[in-house]
């Protein structure tokens, strides 16, 4: 009997998946507990292990599909096994039916857009269960294009609907297309075309949200570190934990948001949202983009334990093993660009909070000292904030104390 | 032009025919002197006389049994059952005899009759007389099935039906009986099996019959106060069907929404919709087929709970915008 592979719920928020690709064949042998599959959501991509031992006999969704969490996607069963056909079991169907002769479209639409030779497959839908309208088929009238111009189109990412036919009653055919692309600037022309999709999409929609609807300003101050990378140097002779000059940052930013809670507000239609909790994202470049996994109650963590979940929760978001509600519940964020040699940038607020803190790269400059000159490391701060919820002097004061902070940095261990 | 009430044109008709043609002839239960449970029927036995409008015992059975025995003797029988619910007593009369006759006497015998019955909730009648069950005949081959929802086709159709040479059972809205309409005075038929499109739209089309066809123009007149334009195809007679005036008006809107009193689960909506599922229109479609029916429930005696059993125009309207989405 084979055993059904599911899109697993793998956050209380998750509603469906996208799977990446399959790591297994069909055929392949697949032992409990190994990786399967890659899926992602929209906040992180992972693996899904085998639940169970035996072969993968059936792929039910192939990758790049988009399927709501617990229906079923494959089957695992012994080898030689013949894979539950459709109707096989009442969710396979419920799941499968939709996809019956590809697209989801009403009568009406099939039948106007077999009539304007559009496919249904490039056409937006906007009916209420995703089906395509009569509208859609009428409003997406691709012109008649022969198979190889189709193609050619395709692969130079050239939308055929602006090139003018020259075949059999209008149709584009290969020598248009031809003539299109040399009209084509070569600047212009898309390396590739693909679909914003998955993280990237998210972190799209995100940042223009932000953008979009957060008047934001940014405040940059000097930190002299020079005390708390001596600090961090001797501390990582001394300790068993790596501590990062992120982590020192992190924690002087979640002691100094305890005097400064104005930060911690965000704007909620018409209500103003002050936290409780010093959550504290941490921007993690991957791959894939940026993920920003969450420290809870950082404020509560000692400097140790904090190197100890940031290393863990980085390590995981490059592994893609973080797990959606990893990457809620933040208050606030921190953003890293030190490391590339950024000297100052003007962070976006992560909608749903009201301030962003930019971390740069430590510089040294030559200060005068009682007449004589030395060299002290200097980092800038980049704070932006939600101006409509937060001041710029309640910026400020939160910037000047968590400056305080780092350069009498005996405070970040109290 | 004038205007008279649903039961008056239903008078007019009946007795109309009577002067036309002898052999017509009326019969029910207190139909006579006291003109029958709604008054349909007030002051025609004094032009009739009783041998031509009879008051019969209470016995439904009697009563059809009686009508079809008299329609194949060459009378044109119109037989009142006081409340079509109880058509049932008279069910084995009407669907096994009066039906079945012309094809098993190889179309020698033919059984021109018509039993004319209010039907429909509304009144606080309660389950026993409140029913909507005009799917049971329409399942009886040999049976005609008219459903008039204004006082004009109320007029012209029972016309035609007690003209035809078959079995019509012609089911009236007890709540339209005080409802006024437009009725020239002058002679004319409705024929059966002709819809009637109440209104034109392009948007969406409403399939209806009975009562329920002023509902949905209503609805339809306030939907297009914000654009949606509805089409509302009254069927006024159910068997025979107006297959094409629905097909063609579905292939126009691409959108069809059914309305019907009855209980919706096997009732005669089903057909509509596999009807056009079935056609040419079924290409068109751009939403899935809709019904708004009455709920699986026996009608209920709280008026609040009883014009919430049937279809009401908060319904109706939520489906329209809903199919339209």
């Amino acid at each position: 009997m084979a055993t059904s592979v599911i899109m697993p719920k793998a956050g209380m928020a998750m509603e469906r998946g996208t799977i990446i690709r399959w790591l297994k064949k069909v055929g392949d042998p697949v032992i409990a507990g190994e990786p399967l599959l890659e899926i992602e959501t929209d906040k992180v991509a992972m693996e899904v292990e085998a639940e169970v031992s035996g072969t993968l006999i059936q792929v039910v969704r192939e990758a790049g599909e988009e399927v709501l969490v617990t229906e079923t996607i494959g089957f695992i069963g012994a080898e030689g096994e013949a894979a539950p056909g459709p109707g096989g079991s009442g969710q396979l169907e419920a799941g499968a039916g939709g996809r019956k002769g590809g697209v989801r479209a009403t009568p009406a639409a099939r039948r106007r857009a077999a009539e304007l030779g559009v496919a249904l497959e490039a056409v937006t839908p906007s009916g209420r269960s995703g089906e395509v309208k009569l509208r859609d088929a009428e409003a997406r009238r691709s012109p008649a294009i022969s198979s190889l111009a189709r193609k050619i189109a395709e692969q130079e990412g050239v939308d055929p609907a602006g090139i003018r036919g020259s075949g059999t009653g209008g149709r584009i055919v290969k020598r248009d297309l031809a003539e299109a692309l040399a009209r084509l600037p070569a600047s212009g022309r898309a390396l590739a075309r693909s679909p914003l999709s998955g993280p990237r999409k998210i972190i799209a929609e995100r940042m223009l949200r932000s953008h979009l609807s957060i008047p934001q300003v940014t405040l940059n101050a000097r930190a002299d570190v020079t005390s708390l990378l001596r600090l961090r140097a001797e501390m990582n002779r001394e300790i068993e934990e790596r501590i990062s000059v992120n982590d020192l940052i992190l924690r002087a930013t979640a002691i100094a948001l305890l005097g400064s809670r104005a930060m911690l507000a965000t704007i909620e239609g018409e209500e103003i949202v002050a936290y409780e909790e010093i959550n504290l994202g941490m921007a993690v470049a991957v791959d894939s983009g940026l993920v920003v996994p969450v420290i809870r109650g950082a404020d509560k963590l000692a400097l140790p334990a904090l190197a100890r979940l940031t290393a863990e929760l980085s390590g995981r978001a490059r592994e893609r093993t973080l797990k959606p509600d990893d990457l809620v519940g933040g208050t606030f964020t921190v953003t890293n660009l030190g490391m590339y040699g950024i000297t100052s940038f003007t962070p976006i607020v992560n909608p749903g909070e009201g301030a962003i803190l930019g971390v740069n790269a430590a510089e040294s400059e030559v200060r005068l000292e009682a007449g004589l000159p030395v060299e002290r490391k200097v980092m800038t701060l980049s704070l932006s904030i939600d101006h409509r919820v937060i001041d710029g002097a309640e910026g400020a004061r939160f910037l000047q104390s968590l400056v305080g902070l780092l350069e009498k940095p005996y405070r970040v261990l109290l | 032009m004038r205007e008279i009430t649903y039961a008056e044109a239903i008078r007019e008709a009946m007795s109309e025919e009577m002067r036309r043609d002898p052999s017509v002839f009326f019969m029910g239960e207190d139909i006579g002197v006291y003109g029958g449970a709604f008054g349909v029927s007030v002051g025609m036995i004094d032009e009739f006389g009783p041998e031509r409008v009879r008051d019969t015992p209470i016995s439904e059975a009697a009563i059809i049994g009686a009508a079809a025995g008299a329609a194949v003797t060459g009378s044109r029988p119109i037989a009142e059952i006081q409340f079509s619910d109880f058509v049932a007593i008279g069910l084995d009369q009407l669907g096994n005899q009066a039906a079945k006759m012309r094809y098993m006497f190889g179309g020698r015998a033919q059984v021109p009759m018509v039993v004319r019955a209010p039907a429909g909730s509304g009144t606080g009648a309660a389950a026993q007389h409140s029913q909507s069950q005009e799917a049971i005949y329409c399942h009886i081959p040999g049976l005609k099935v008219v459903t008039p929802s204004t006082p004009y086709d109320a007029k012209g159709l029972l016309k035609s039906a007690i003209r035809d040479n078959n079995p019509v059972v012609f089911l009236e809205q007890k709540l339209l009986y005080r409802v006024k309409g437009p009725v020239p005075e002058e002679e004319y038929t409705v024929p059966l099996g002709r819809a009637d499109v109440k209104r034109t739209g392009r948007d969406l089309t409403i399939v209806t019959w009975g009562r329920m066809a002023g509902m949905c123009l209503e609805t339809a007149v306030r939907l297009a106060e914000e654009g949606i334009d509805v089409e509302v195809v009254d069927l006024r007679s159910l068997v025979p069907l107006d297959k094409e005036t629905v097909v063609e008006s579905v292939k126009k809107t691409g959108h069809l929404l059914i309305v019907h009193e009855a209980v919706q689960s096997a009732g005669y909506g089903g057909e509509i919709a596999a009807l056009v599922a079935d056609s040419e229109a079924f290409f068109y479609l751009d939403a899935p087929i809709r019904r708004v029916a009455g709920l699986d429930v026996p009608i209920p005696y709280n008026p609040t709970l009883e014009r919430n059993a049937v279809p009401t125009p908060e319904r109706i309207e939520r489906a329209v915008r809903d199919l339209l989405g």
